[in-house]
């Protein structure tokens, strides 16, 4: 016991040595403010049109009520404009008729759906209505961007952990430890350990974050119930990666495989989902969506524990071959 | 010009004897079987519906619901639009937190009073719609091929100065503009053949060769240099990657704009990708759009990218060494 708690502070003295670490941990709820920002602006994004000078003034009043309009000088900037990387319309008035000008690649009935737009905008008077927004589920691309940021907030843990294990193991610190009266168990425990820990602080900001304080229990679980999916992430790195840059290409296939695997299953027709069902990435990516709509995750969760430690045993067997540990001695 | 070269093919023969290196080129194989076999070629469309209850509107996308509180759990669970006729006559529309124009743009269309005649004139009639499958290339190209130098770059610059490789060559004559030269012109060379690759087995061969080269060129450089800044303030790879994937998701953010070409705020289009990402559409998809402001904006990134670079390398790097 004395020992794995000797390797945990020592692990934690040499990983947040250079002070970064501690803002790596929470730079997934960065990344969660990012996304909040971008989703309510394009949700509160309004229509946008171009309109030339030859437009009278109160055509271009009418269309200010329906969309942003950019105003340019004339046609050939308008035809400019239009062309421009963006999707945006353009209307104009040639010979008494309104034209409106597209580029003619955007998406399939874009320019049909402006046409009926400025069509209704310009015969249509006033209407008098009054609005009151209802506060909806999450929609799945929000829902989808926030699973990812609590996927990687504990994928983080592990992964940190295990480019500390790739140093041991490129320095010879490892080979040290399995000779030592230190048992492989311990070994685990102590990266497992602080890798749950960081796990916890960067859900938990994740949490504070998107403003679902009151779902911060069940998002704790959901890293406490990880611990065998930080585990692999952990022994995978330390058993693929012989050194610092072997380590980052190893990432470079895990971090997707951790990260995508789960959220991947929404787009599987459900006859194909059990597929799915043997791999704990699944049951994090339900456990997270569960609990963002304010549902029951309980099932998950143990999900979560049964499969991860199921795929656990073989990435450890795995690892003591890699790296001529003894599981027992 | 020999000292680049020489710096060069060692920055090179280190990175083929490395896993990174065929990690990469595993990488490729698997985008290109994505996009032509896995990304289907038409997403449909999500049927957008309106909820009406008690109003005298009944177009054809409007479902009538027979209550109320069914009219809100509706637009609540769907994050549609509803239309609630109240007792005294009047609307009240019920919505997920649109704008107010989108709102009336909508209540515009759907109680039009008259219609007016609307030409439309297309630009360019020879474009026609992209398959999405084909149209997610460029995403990959500069997401995955332009920043291959960024990786690289970092990961030989942490070797270099675990390895001391930095201490020798602040007393060789190697000059900090060699430096940073003979690594970018590497990495943009793979860069090049990475999104070749990519755009050769994803679109064919029917696209501007030079436009393309010069873009994957430049565009892989400015990259490379701000990766190479970046990575000299960092000691050990564990801090370095994970800040690094925390800067190329902030430069992914013009994707968005990409996906919805609608949405394009001016804080999503100084993103150096943002302009990239549309170049690329515009070159392999034959949009027909100027390349004249692409220019300048790879260009005016590329001379940043080297002053600060040149600035960071040569202070904190070859002169400190951190």
């Amino acid at each position: 016991m004395k020992s794995i708690i000797m390797t945990i502070v020592r692990e934690f003295k040499l990983i947040f040595r250079d002070g970064i670490t501690i803002y790596l941990t929470i730079s997934p709820a960065v990344l969660a403010l990012i996304f909040i920002f971008i989703f309510s602006s394009v949700q509160e994004s309004d229509i946008a049109l171009a309109v030339d000078k030859s437009l009278p003034q109160d055509l271009v009043a009418k269309l200010e009520s329906v969309a942003d309009i950019e105003f340019v000088d004339n046609l050939e900037s308008l035809k400019e404009r239009v062309s421009g990387a963006d999707s945006i319309a353009g209307v104009t008035m040639q010979d008494g008729t309104v034209s409106l000008l597209v580029e003619g690649n955007e998406a399939q009935g874009f320019a049909e759906s402006r046409q009926n737009l400025v069509s209704a905008a310009l015969g249509t008077e006033s209407i008098q209505y009054t609005t009151e927004t209802v506060e909806g589920q999450n929609s799945l691309a929000y829902t989808i961007s926030m699973a990812c940021i609590f996927l990687l907030a504990l994928f983080i843990g592990g992964s940190s952990l295990g480019l500390s294990g790739v140093n041991e193991r490129e320095s010879g610190v490892i080979h040290a430890v399995s000779v030592s009266p230190m048992t492989l168990g311990s070994y685990a425990v102590s990266k497992i350990i602080l890798s749950l820990l960081f796990g916890i602080i960067g859900v938990s900001a994740c949490a504070l974050i998107m403003g679902r304080v009151d779902a911060l229990p069940q998002f704790l679980l959901l890293a406490l119930c990880s611990v065998f999916v930080s585990g692999m992430i952990i022994f995978l790195i330390i058993g693929f990666a012989g050194n610092q840059i072997a380590a980052v290409g190893v990432l470079k296939i895990v971090m997707p495989l951790f990260l995508v695997v789960g959220i991947s299953s929404v787009f599987i027709s459900e006859k194909w989902l059990f597929l799915y069902y043997a791999f704990p990435m699944y049951w994090q990516y339900a456990a997270i969506d569960t609990v963002i709509s304010s549902r029951e995750p309980t099932f998950q969760f143990l999900m979560i524990l049964v499969t991860g430690f199921a795929w656990f045993i073989p990435v450890m067997i795995v690892f003591t071959k890699k790296v001529k540990m003894k599981a027992w001695r | 010009m020999s000292g680049i070269l020489a710096l060069g093919i060692q920055d090179f023969k280190r990175l083929m004897t490395n896993a990174l290196f065929w990690v990469i080129t595993a990488t490729l194989v698997l985008i290109i079987v994505l996009i032509n076999l896995a990304l289907p070629k038409n997403i449909s469309e999500e049927d957008y519906h309106i909820l009406i209850y008690q109003t005298d509107h009944y177009a054809d996308q409007a479902i009538s619901v027979s209550s109320e509180e069914e009219l809100r759990q509706k637009v609540k669970e769907n994050g549609t639009i509803g239309l609630l006729g109240n007792d005294d006559g009047s609307i009240t529309v019920l919505n997920p937190g649109l704008s107010e124009k989108t709102v009336h743009a909508i209540i515009t269309m759907l109680y039009r009073s008259s219609n007016i005649d609307i030409n439309i004139e297309r630009l360019n009639e020879s474009n026609k719609t992209i398959p999405f499958n084909k149209r997610m290339t460029p995403v990959f190209i500069c997401f995955e091929a332009l920043i291959i130098g960024f990786i690289l770059g970092g990961v030989l610059l942490l070797s270099e100065k675990e390895e001391g490789t930095i201490r020798a060559m602040r007393i060789a004559p190697i000059g900090v503009d060699k430096y940073l030269i003979s690594k970018t012109g590497l990495f943009s060379i793979i860069a090049v053949l990475y999104s070749f690759l990519m755009a050769l087995f994803c679109i064919g061969f029917n696209f501007p060769v030079l436009s393309f080269a010069l873009l994957s060129f430049f565009g892989a450089a400015i990259f490379s240099l701000i990766g190479l800044a970046f990575t000299t303030f960092f000691k050990d790879m564990s801090s370095w990657f994970f800040s690094m994937a925390l800067l190329l998701s902030i430069n992914m953010l013009p994707v968005v704009a990409y996906s919805e070409p609608s949405f394009s705020p001016l804080w999503l289009r100084v993103i150096p990708s943002y302009s990239m990402i549309f170049a690329y559409e515009n070159i392999l998809f034959g949009m027909g759009r100027s390349l004249i402001p692409v220019v300048f904006t790879v260009a005016g990134w590329c001379i940043g990218a080297y002053l600060v670079s040149r600035f960071v390398v040569g202070r904190y790097l070859l002169a400190e060494g951190r």
